[in-house]
Formats: C-alpha cells, structure tokens, sequence
C-alpha cells in the first residue's frame, strides 16, 4: 500500500491552482461543446478566451482554406487586429493554434492582452483553442447535414415532379398495346418518354435521352417535354417536329446545347396501321414486323446540337403482330466488367410474337446480366405490339 | 484510366490527343478546357482519338460543343484515327459526315491547307 505524500504548504497551493485551472478548462470545454451551432461556438470560445484571461478582447485568424468560417471578432479589439500575423509578432497579442485533423494549423486563437500571459495561462489558451478546434468541426459538421438535408429535400421534391410528369397511363389504342418504363440512376434523370393522342385518332409518341445524367439532365429533359408537348398538339409533320425541335433547343444556348437531347419520334396511325418513326441521333429503334427484324437509324443528329438540321420519316407497316422497341442507352450500355450487354442481346428478347411482359422480362434480364453492379445511367424502354388481344396498357418508374 | 490529354503544335495546326475514357466528369471538364483554350488561338485544331477506349454522350457533347465553337471563327476542327466506340458513336448519331476524318496524320494536315 503506498505511504502518502507529504506536500510543503507553497506546493499545496500551487496543486490547488492546477486544479483550478484544470477546472476552468474543463468548465470551459463544457460551454464550448455545450452547443452545435458554429456561430455560438465561435462567440462562445473568444467571450470564454477574452473573460478567463482578463483580456481586452479575443478573435480568430485564418490559417488555412479549409477554415471556412466567418469573421469573428468579441470585445474590444484593436485597430490593427485584422493584420495579425502569427510572424509578425506583434505586442500586445497573445495567441494559440487551432490544429486540423492531421495536424495542420486551421486557425489561430488571438486575444489582446498588453501583459504576456503566464505558463499556466497559455496552456489555458492553448486548451481551449483545442477544444474550439473540435467544437468547430463538429458545428460545421452538423452545418453540412443540415445543408444536404435541405439539398436532399429539393432532390425529393424533383424527383417527384418528374414522376409526375411521365405519363400516369397511357391513351389507350384499339388492338395495340403500349408500355413503358424508366429508371434513373440518380433522384432525377434525363430520359423522357411520353405519349400522346391526338384529336384524330392518331398517337404521337416520343423516347428521348438528355445528354450527361442528374439534375441538369432533368431540367433539359423537363423543357424538352414542353417543346415536344407544344408542337405534338399540332400536328406537325414528324420530320417538320423534329426540324422545329432542334432548333428550338439550339436557341436555349451554350450549355443547353452541351445537354442535346437524342431521341426517337413516332406517330401511329392505328387506322392505316403505320408507324411513322424519325430518330434524332438516338440508338436505333427494333421493329419486329411481318417475320422480319429491322432496325430504325439516325435520319439526321441529335436535336439542339447543330443548328438547321433536316430529318427523314421512316414509315414501318405494323401487320398483326408487329412490335416496336425504344430504349434509351442506359439499357445497352449495362456492363458486367469490360462486357457490355449490347444491341444485339437487347433485340434477342424480343420473341417473335407479342409478350405481354417484355419490359418486366427486359430488366430482369440486364439485372441478372449485371451481377447486382448498381446502375450507372438512366434506363428507359417503350414497347409498342399490335394485337388482335389488347395486351396491357401503363407503364411504371422508378 | 481517366482521359489523358495531350497537346503540340504543327504548323498553325493544335494536335490535341486524346487517350482513356471520354466520360462525363474529370474527363469532359478537361476536354472542354483544352478546346476552350484552342478556341480562342488562332490556330486550327486536329483531334486525335485512337487511344479513346469509350466514349459517353457527355463526351461526344464535348468534342460537337468545341468543334461548334472553332468552326464559329472560320478555323477547322478536324479529327483523327476515331477508335471503335467513337466511330460507332459518330455514325449512330449520324455526325459523321458533320466531321472531316482521317485515318493519318500526314493526310490530315495536308487538307489544312487546301
């Protein structure tokens, strides 16, 4: 058992300032963490620095781009505080440093005091710019949550309005059936599909992909259904709406240019039993008609790239049995490691005969063909199929 | 690999080569740089593209959105030796012909001249 130590009465004294002073830091350090918000940590630490160490005034300086901080200043500070430097040396100052996570000065702590502080008093100020360090990285933490909760919010709301915006089902053609759907890698994305009746009879349909992904690629996607939804009610043409949207799109400027939209128009005339198809610089469609499989190309550039590009109408005969897929690349371009699942395989599903399921059977198998990889760009497909037995008419999102 | 790019001078010819992914992100933001750059010089600009092993449609943006800008001035950006993908690409979107193309070099900065 150890013997107790005998302390002279100056040591005693000296324990008891020690502990005070381990006190005051502690109490110190209680105010400093006592809340989250980076302003009151910031006044708190300089009134806490400028009271404990009877100073005229306290404030920081920034060391670094990593201390993103506003400007604080308490008390009474000095004309020329704001040209402290830490090599200047300056009379008058005292000051300690804020250390960053591997050690890098952040910032320093500086309070005005004309006497030089004592031993026990800059390890007090050394401290307790320790504890701010800590206490203003986790406000500015909790500042960043907040901000991205706020972002996330937006992104919500986005999402939302865009699902809104798909068609919630679609017009409903006498021995066809249509469906779609679409799936975004992000909250939003930039493929656009939609489909719409017009008064005689007829129904214009459209499959477009925004160039790039995300929140830009939405807002585009968003005016071009506009444009689309403008000119379809018209009806224009398809190589004249085409023509109109391009240019349209090209008109929105530098950057909407940058964000062309690649995109397949098709008008279906149930009566007459023909498709009228113009792709804008988009993947080629797949026809299955008549026992034969043809693809659609690009008659003319993606839309809002090049000003005063002509397109070309492609009139494909839909015989019983015929069927029509759109996809957006986001399908073809599926990977598993270096292999991409390709045209080729995407056309293969389509039997030939049509499937009620093709769609559901379609991401099923670019699922199993990805190995669970997560998406990495926006996925959209439309399927029309003409049959004597109206198959199923929507389409869904996710 | 992330795009790797590299530019010399020929002449009054910008040979601009291009190597990896030419992908949304890092890889258009510099591509667009070095196009930005080439457009306000007054040379004229060829694109090599051989060492391009994919190519996205935000890259694909890049490349059209420079070529926009140089040609606005009366220069010429032309491209080189596309590799695979960026051909597929071009004749899917049907901007092949919008672009003169050649397969060597030599052929290429003969036509500057023409």
């Amino acid at each position: 058992m150890a013997m107790p130590t005998a302390h002279s009465g100056e040591e005693l004294i000296e324990l008891q300032q020690k502990l005070a002073r381990v006190q005051s830091l502690l109490e110190a350090a209680r105010r400093v963490h006592a809340t989250i918000r980076l302003d009151d940590v910031l006044a708190g630490v300089l009134e806490i620095a400028a009271k404990e160490l009877e100073a005229d005034g306290a404030f920081f300086v920034s060391a670094s781009p990593q201390w993103q901080v506003r400007t604080s200043t308490y008390g009474e500070v000095r004309d020329d505080w704001s040209r402290w430097t830490e090599s200047a040396e300056m009379p008058g100052y005292a000051s300690a440093i804020l250390p960053g996570e591997r050690g890098e000065t952040l910032a320093h702590l500086v309070i005005c005091r004309r006497e030089p502080l004592s031993m026990e008093e800059a390890d007090f100020l050394e401290g307790l710019a320790l504890q701010s360090s800590l206490a203003i990285g986790n406000a500015q933490h909790h500042e960043k949550t907040l901000e991205w909760e706020r972002v996330k919010m937006d992104l919500d709301a986005a999402r939302a309005i865009q699902r809104s915006l798909l068609p919630h089902s679609v017009p409903e053609t006498a021995g066809y059936s249509i469906s779609f759907r679409s799936t975004t890698c992000y909250e939003v994305g930039g493929d656009y599909v939609d489909a719409v009746q017009l008064p005689d009879g007829r129904m214009m349909i459209v499959l477009a992909d925004v160039a790039g992904k995300g929140f830009a690629s939405a807002m585009i996607s968003t005016t071009f259904r506009s444009s689309f939804r403008a000119i379809a009610g018209t009806g224009v043409p398809l190589d004249q709406m085409a023509e109109r949207l391009n240019n349209l799109h090209w008109q929105e400027g530098v950057e909407a240019r940058r964000r062309y939209v690649t995109a397949i128009l098709m008008c279906l005339d149930p009566v007459n039993h023909v498709a009228e198809v113009v792709n804008c610089g988009h993947n080629p469609g797949f026809v299955v008609s008549g026992g034969e499989r043809l693809r659609v190309g690009a008659s003319g550039p993606p839309l809002g790239m090049l000003p005063g590009r002509t397109y070309e109408i492609e009139y494909v005969p839909m015989p019983e049995g015929s069927q029509i897929l759109l996809y957006t690349d986001g399908l073809t371009e599926v990977f598993y490691e270096d292999e991409e699942f390709g045209e080729d395989r995407l056309m293969e599903l389509i039997l030939d005969s049509p499937t009620p399921d093709l769609l559901d059977r379609v991401w099923q198998t670019l699922t199993r063909f990805a190995r669970g990889a997560r998406q990495t760009d926006d996925m959209t497909a439309l399927y029309l199929s003409r049959t004597a037995i109206p198959l199923r008419a929507g389409g869904e999102t996710a | 690999m992330s795009l790797i790019l590299h530019t010399r001078t020929t002449g009054s010819i910008e040979i601009l080569t291009l190597a990896g992914r030419l992908v949304l992100g890092n890889a258009t933001a510099g591509l667009r740089e070095k196009l930005r750059a080439a457009a306000i010089r007054p040379s004229s600009v060829l694109v090599d593209l051989s060492g391009v092993t994919y190519i996205d449609s935000a890259g694909l943006g890049e490349l059209v959105s420079g070529f926009n800008a140089i040609t606005a001035t009366g220069r010429f950006m032309k491209l080189l030796r596309p590799a695979q993908r960026v051909d597929s690409m071009l004749h899917m979107t049907k901007l092949y012909s919008t672009f003169e193309i050649f397969e060597e070099e030599t052929a290429a900065l003969g036509s500057y001249l023409r």
